[in-house]
C-alpha cells in the first residue's frame, strides 16, 4: 500500500514537473516566433 | 472534507472536452488552415514574407491557446497535489491519469507547432533529425534482415547435420561390410547412433518454432521502419523551398538516400519473407530423416551379417587351439597353487610339533601329562612312521605335479600356432595365443622360488625324521618302562588298573590336594609352619619316599597316602597340626617328588606363598630358582610370582624373581 502511494506522489510530482517544462516550451517557442516575425518586419521595411 | 467522486469524474470529463480536447482541435483546424497555404516559387518577395508572418501569428494564436490549455490542467495538477491526501487511491490514480492524457495532447500539440516552425525556419535541424531516424530505420531494418538470417542458417545447419550424419551412417555400412576385423564391427554403436538421431530431430523442432517467432517479429519490425521512412520521405517532400542552397542541396541528398533505404527496407522484406518460408518448410529435414531411418535399420542388418561373416571365419584349427591354450592357462595356475601346498612346509611343522612333545616328554621325565590325549599324541608321534609316509606322499606329490606342468608347457610349444598371414583377426588371434604361450613359457621361472624352497624343505625334514626317531625310541622305552611299573603297582595293589586309569587317579588325587591345601593356607600361621617343617621333615618325607610307586614313570599317590601323613602330624598338633602337616607335606611332595610338573601354576603359587610367610626365606630361593624348570614354568607365571613377591612387599625376593624371569628367557632363547 506504500509503495503504492509513494508511486502515485511520484507521478502526480511528474504531472507537475512535465506542466512546467510545456509551459516554459510553449513560452519559448512563442519568444522565437516573436523574434522571428520581428525579423521578417524589418527584412520587409528594407 | 468529503468527496463525491461523481462530481468529480464529471468535472475532469467537463474540463478534459470543453478545456483540452475542444481547444486543441480548434488550435489544429485553424493551423492547419494558415499553413496550409503554401508558399509558392511564383510569389512575389513580399508576398512570400506576407504568408510567413500569416503562418507565424497562426502559430502564437496557436500557441497562445495551447499555453491557456496548459494552465488550465496545471490548475488540475495543483487540485490533485491538494486533495491527493483526501482522494481515494483509486480516485487519485484516475485523476492522475486524466492529467496525464491531457498533458500529452499538449505536448502533441506544441511538437506540431515546434515542427511547422522547423519547417519554415529550422529546415537544417529537421533534416538532421530525418537523417538519424533514416538511419535508425535502416539499422533496424538490416538487424532484422541479418537476424532472420542468422536464425534461418541455424536450423539449416541442423538439417546439414543430420545429413553429414546420414552420411556416417552410409560410411558406416560400408565399413562394417568390408572390414575383416570383428571389433570393428562391435565397435559400431547402433544404440548412440540412433540416440544422436533423435537429439538432432529434437534440435530441430525446438529451433524451427523458435525461429518462426523471430522472424516473425522482425518482419513486423521491418515493415514499420518501412511505414516510418515512408512518413520522412513524405515529410521532405512538403518542405517549402528554402533560400539556404546549402540547406535545398541537403533536402534533396536526403531525399535521395531516403528513397535508397526505402528500397533496400523492401529487399530486406524480400530476404525475410524467403527466410520465413524456408523455415516453415520442412521437406528437406523430412527427406533426410526417411533417409536416415532406412540407413540406420539397414546398419543394423549389415552389422548382424557381418558378425556372422567374421565368426565363420575362424577355423576350427584355430578355435580348438585357442581353447586349448585357454585351458592350459588355467591348469598352470592351478598346478601352481597345488604346488606351493606341497612344499612340505606344513609338514615340517607337524613333525616340529612331535618334536616339541617328545622332547616334553623326555626332558620331563614322565610321559603322563594332565591330559589322556596328550598321551595319546605322544604314542602316535612316537612312531615316525606314518609321518614320514605322509612326508612322502607330498614329495611324490610335488615330483608330479612339476611334471605335469612341464607336459603342458611341451604341448603349448608344440601346438600348431598359425602363421600370421591372412586376416587381420587370425594376426591378432595369433598375437594373443603367443602372449598366452610366453606366459606358460614363464610359469617354471616363477616356480623356481617354489622349488629351491622345496630341496631346502626335503633337507630339513629328513633330517628331522631321523631327529624324530632318536626321541621317539626313547619316548617308548619310557612307555614301556611305565608299563612295567604299572604293573608292579598291580601287583602290590591287587588290582588291575590301565596306565591311563593310574593316570586319572594321580590326577584326581593331585586335584583333591591341592584343593584341600589351597584352603588350608589361608588359615596357616607362620609358626605354625616352622614348627611343622623342622618336626615333621624326615618323616613326612619318608613316608612320601615310601609311597612314591613310579619315581620315573608315573607318580600315583593316592587319597590314602595323603591321610597317612595327616595322622602323622595329628599327633603333634591336633586339627591345627592336621592342616600344616598337610602343607608341609604338599611343599615337600611337590619339591621332591615332581609332582609339581602335572600342575605347575598352582605348585608355583603355593609354595611361594609360603615361602614368603617364613622368615628369612632368602636362602630358599635358590631352592625355588631349581623349581622353575624351563620346561614346564612360563614367563606369564614367574610374572604372576614376582607380583606375589610385590603385594607381600618384599622387594628383595621381586628383585631375586625377575632375575630369574630374565634367566628363563635365555633359556628359552
Amino acid at each position: 500500500m506504500n509503495d503504492e502511494k509513494k508511486q502515485i506522489n511520484d507521478q502526480i510530482e511528474e504531472l507537475q514537473k512535465q506542466y512546467l517544462d510545456q509551459k516554459t516550451a510553449i513560452l519559448d517557442l512563442k519568444n522565437m516566433i516573436e523574434t522571428k516575425k520581428k525579423e521578417l518586419r524589418n527584412n520587409l521595411n528594407k | 472534507m468529503s468527496v463525491n467522486k461523481n462530481e468529480i469524474a464529471e468535472k475532469l470529463n467537463e474540463k478534459k472536452s470543453n478545456e483540452v480536447t475542444t481547444s486543441l482541435q480548434d488550435i489544429r483546424s485553424s493551423m492547419e488552415r494558415i499553413l496550409g497555404s503554401d508558399i509558392s516559387s511564383g510569389d512575389s518577395r513580399l508576398e512570400k514574407i506576407n504568408k510567413t508572418i500569416e503562418k507565424l501569428n497562426a502559430m502564437l494564436s496557436g500557441l497562445t491557446d495551447l499555453y491557456e490549455v496548459n494552465e488550465g490542467v496545471g490548475i488540475h495538477v495543483q487540485e490533485l497535489i491538494a486533495k491527493k491526501d483526501t482522494l481515494s487511491l483509486e480516485e487519485t490514480k484516475e485523476y492522475a491519469s486524466t492529467i496525464h492524457g491531457s498533458l500529452g495532447e499538449v505536448n502533441s500539440q506544441l511538437q506540431s507547432i515546434n515542427m511547422a516552425y522547423d519547417k519554415m525556419f529550422n529546415q537544417d535541424k529537421l533534416l538532421n533529425e530525418f537523417n538519424i531516424a533514416l538511419n535508425n530505420s535502416m539499422n533496424v531494418s538490416d538487424n532484422a534482415s541479418i537476424d532472420s538470417a542468422n536464425v534461418f542458417n541455424t536450423l539449416n545447419a541442423v538439417v546439414q547435420k543430420l545429413g553429414q550424419y546420414k552420411d556416417k551412417i552410409s560410411k558406416d555400412i560400408d565399413t562394417v561390410k568390408t572390414t575383416d576385423k570383428k571389433e570393428v564391427v562391435e565397435n559400431v554403436n547402433i544404440d548412440e547412433i540412433k540416440a544422436d538421431y533423435e537429439r538432432m530431430k529434437n534440435e530441430y523442432i525446438t529451433k524451427k518454432n523458435s525461429a518462426e517467432g523471430v522472424i516473425a517479429n522482425n518482419d513486423k519490425e521491418n515493415d514499420e521502419e518501412i511505414n516510418n521512412v515512408e512518413s520522412i520521405i513524405k515529410e521532405i517532400s512538403e518542405l517549402d523551398e528554402s533560400s539556404d542552397p546549402n540547406i535545398q542541396r541537403k533536402k534533396e541528398d536526403l531525399m535521395l538516400n531516403a528513397q535508397e533505404n526505402l528500397s533496400e527496407m523492401n529487399n530486406n522484406k524480400d530476404a525475410i519473407e524467403s527466410y520465413k518460408k524456408g523455415v516453415s518448410d520442412s521437406t528437406a529435414f523430412t527427406d533426410l530423416c526417411n533417409e536416415a531411418d532406412a540407413l540406420i535399420t539397414r546398419l543394423e542388418s549389415e552389422k548382424k551379417s557381418s558378425l556372422d561373416r567374421l565368426d565363420s571365419n575362424i577355423t576350427d584349427l584355430e578355435k580348438n587351439n585357442m581353447y586349448r591354450l585357454e585351458a592350459l592357462y588355467k591348469e598352470v595356475g592351478e598346478r601352481e597353487g597345488e604346488m606351493k601346498e606341497l612344499n612340505l612346509s606344513s609338514d615340517i611343522k607337524d613333525v616340529n610339533e612331535v618334536l616339541d612333545r617328545l622332547d616334553a616328554v623326555i626332558k620331563g621325565g614322565n610321559i603322563a601329562e594332565n591330559d589322556l590325549t596328550k598321551l595319546e599324541e605322544a604314542k602316535k608321534y612316537a612312531d615316525t612312521a606314518e609321518v614320514k609316509t605322509n612326508v612322502n606322499k607330498s614329495i611324490k606329490a610335488y615330483e608330479d605335479k612339476k611334471l605335469d606342468l612341464g607336459k603342458m608347457l611341451e604341448e603349448a610349444e608344440n601346438i600348431e600356432m598359425i602363421n600370421g598371414e591372412g586376416s587381420e583377426y587370425r594376426k591378432r588371434m595369433y598375437n594373443e595365443m603367443t602372449e598366452q604361450k610366453k606366459w606358460i613359457g614363464q610359469s617354471p621361472v616363477r616356480m623356481n622360488d617354489d622349488n629351491e624352497m622345496f630341496s631346502i624343505n626335503k633337507l630339513q625334514m629328513e633330517s628331522l625324521l631321523e631327529f624324530a626317531q632318536e626321541k621317539s625310541d626313547e619316548v617308548k622305552k619310557m612307555i614301556s618302562e611305565c608299563e612295567k611299573r604299572i604293573k608292579e603297582r598291580n601287583d602290590i595293589f591287587g588290582d588291575d588298573i590301565s596306565i591311563e586309569q593310574a593316570i586319572k587317579e594321580t590326577q584326581e588325587n593331585i586335584k583333591n590336594m591341592n584343593n584341600t591345601v589351597g584352603e588350608t593356607m589361608k588359615n596357616l600361621k607362620k609358626s605354625q609352619l616352622e614348627a611343622l617343617r623342622e618336626v615333621n621333615q624326615v618323616e613326612i618325607n619318608d613316608i612320601l619316599l615310601d609311597k612314591k610307586v613310579f619315581p620315573a614313570g608315573v607318580s600315583v599317590v593316592s587319597a590314602d597316602d595323603v591321610t597317612d601323613v595327616i595322622d602323622k602330624v595329628r599327633d603333634y598338633e591336633g586339627d591345627k597340626g592336621e592342616q600344616s602337616a598337610k602343607v608341609n607335606y604338599d611343599a615337600q611332595e611337590y619339591s621332591t617328588l615332581g609332582l609339581s610338573k602335572y600342575v605347575p601354576e598352582q605348585r608355583d603359587l603355593i609354595v611361594l606363598l609360603e615361602i614368603i610367610k617364613t622368615p628369612g626365606v632368602s636362602s630358599e630361593f635358590d631352592k625355588l630358582k631349581d623349581l622353575f624348570n624351563p620346561n614346564i614354568a612360563e614367563i606369564p607365571l614367574l610374572g604372576k610370582v614376582s607380583k606375589a613377591f610385590n603385594s607381600a612387599q618384599r622387594p628383595d625376593l621381586v628383585e631375586a624373581m625377575n632375575v630369574a624371569i630374565e634367566e628363563k628367557k635365555k633359556l628359552i632363547n
